[in-house]
């Protein structure tokens, strides 16, 4: 194919940006980050001379205070803190670290710091998540939101706009972590409703590591299709497993759903994310799920 | 607008699309990419008066090197091991490749990536790579001949595998 190394890392960089998603950078905007930033360290080197100067003065009144002194402002009732009691639930979303590498990435052109606010149709569609969640997400499992996308809803829709050439079609993406299992890298899922697609067959989408693909047609027309995928990156001990779904729904939409999580390779065969294949299957086909 | 602030908008206008692209292919995360140019452009900003008749787009380009490379090795953001990006939605064709160009890019160690990207990329001379890295012109060569061998192996493999399978 090519002989020489120069041209091959070329080659590989200028592929690499090939679904480069279009982004502005706003000028201004990095203009009043950068003042601001430097408002806030002057701020902060004051309020740290400040602070220290009061921590000071507590632990000097503490000490000359000592028992039977002032009262601890902190041991007061209803005042200060409380001490943290270990009966406190541990918040599952609190332990479900997959990296932001892992998503393919939303897209909004014209982004800064944070995404666009979700309009009407992303909110309609986030309506239509949650009221259908029991029906695709099974007992037991969480869905947590990820800093960057979904922020306190794991089912927050967003506007992603397509492009040309090989960006995804225009359409709306959720997307977030499932924690379980103890692994650091424990599952994440991705939902995609656009105004195009694959056709709900396995014939548009080939991916290596396909175990198995399933299509079928629904009484309503809708063509839905099921792919289980397993890879394993050399020398890492660690499998994907990933199952997608994805329709063309009679309703004229794109409807394509995914949900995966990293396992040691021995547990690959058998491993199946949170999302089952049925889960996903009733998620594409949600009524209402449309661009 | 004060003149230095003028000027700074037309450098992110000319250049600003460029060096999300470099940080892309050095952190291989649009997210992230995105996240360390404006780090960048804000570090440039406050430094443009001292950058005076020097290079902003130099100086950004060595803030973004430096701050992938310093992000990788902090334990938190330690680049993990994951198998596979999983694919977007869209049927064309050149998200393959595209997926499969990023893999093999992204199976580098980071310095050997930010060598291969400011010299193949940014077509930087390995002088200026040296520079931007902060390390010696020879360590660039090497680093350079082997992140290219790495490369052309996995990207002969990649399209091995790919003709393979169509």
């Amino acid at each position: 194919m090519m002989d020489d190394g120069e041209e091959t890392a070329r080659y590989a960089l200028s592929t690499a940006l090939g679904s480069e998603p279009p982004r502005g950078l706003d000028a201004a905007a990095l203009i009043r980050r950068a003042r601001k930033r430097t408002l806030v360290t002057r701020g902060s080197a004051v309020g740290g001379v400040a602070l220290g100067a009061v921590a000071a003065t507590t632990l000097l009144l503490g000490t000359v205070g000592g028992p039977g002194g002032a009262p601890s402002l902190a041991g007061a009732p209803g005042t200060g803190t409380p001490a943290p009691s270990p009966s406190v639930p541990v918040d599952p979303c609190a332990m479900a670290v997959v990296p932001a590498s892992l998503f393919p990435t939303p897209i909004s052109p014209g982004v800064q710091q944070e995404p666009p606010s979700p309009g009407a149709h992303s909110a309609a569609l986030t309506a239509v998540l949650h009221s259908g969640r029991a029906s695709f997400v099974p007992a037991g499992v969480v869905l947590c939101p990820t800093s960057l996308n979904s922020k306190d809803d794991p089912l927050l829709t967003r506007e992603f706009s397509g492009t040309s050439d090989n960006n995804p079609p225009p359409g709306y993406t959720a997307q977030g972590n499932i924690p379980g299992g103890g692994s650091p890298l424990q599952g994440a899922y991705i939902i995609m409703i656009s105004k195009s697609g694959r056709d709900g067959t396995c014939a548009s989408l080939s991916k290596l590591g396909e175990t198995y693909c399933h299509e079928s047609t629904l009484g309503d027309g809708t063509k839905v299709a099921t792919q289980r995928t397993l890879s394993t990156k050399p020398n890492s001990g660690q499998s994907t497993v990933e199952i997608r779904a994805w329709a063309k729904r009679a309703d004229g939409g794109y409807v394509e759903a995914a949900a995966w999580r990293t396992v040691p390779v021995a547990e690959g065969e058998q491993a199946q994310p949170a999302l089952t294949e049925a889960s996903l299957l009733t998620l594409v086909t949600l009524p209402g799920l449309s661009y | 607008m004060r003149k230095h602030d003028a000027e700074f908008a037309e450098f992110v206008g000319a250049r600003g699309h460029r060096l999300q692209q470099t940080a892309f292919l050095l952190c291989g995360d649009w997210h992230r990419a995105e996240d360390l140019v404006q780090t960048a452009l804000i570090k440039v900003y406050r430094a443009w008066p001292r950058i005076g008749e020097g290079s902003p787009e130099a100086y950004a380009r060595k803030v973004l090197a430096r701050t992938v490379i310093d992000a990788s090795r902090r334990f938190w953001r330690r680049e993990r091991t994951v198998t596979e990006i999983p694919d977007i939605a869209g049927p064309e064709h050149g998200t393959d490749a595209a997926l499969d160009m990023r893999r093999a890019i992204a199976a580098l160690p980071s310095r050997q990536r930010a060598v291969v990207v400011l010299r193949y990329w940014e077509d930087l001379p390995v002088a200026e790579v040296a520079e931007v890295l902060g390390c010696s012109e020879s360590t660039v060569k090497s680093q350079s001949a082997k992140g290219l061998a790495v490369l052309r192996q996995l990207v002969t493999e990649e399209h091995g595998m790919l003709e393979g399978h169509r």
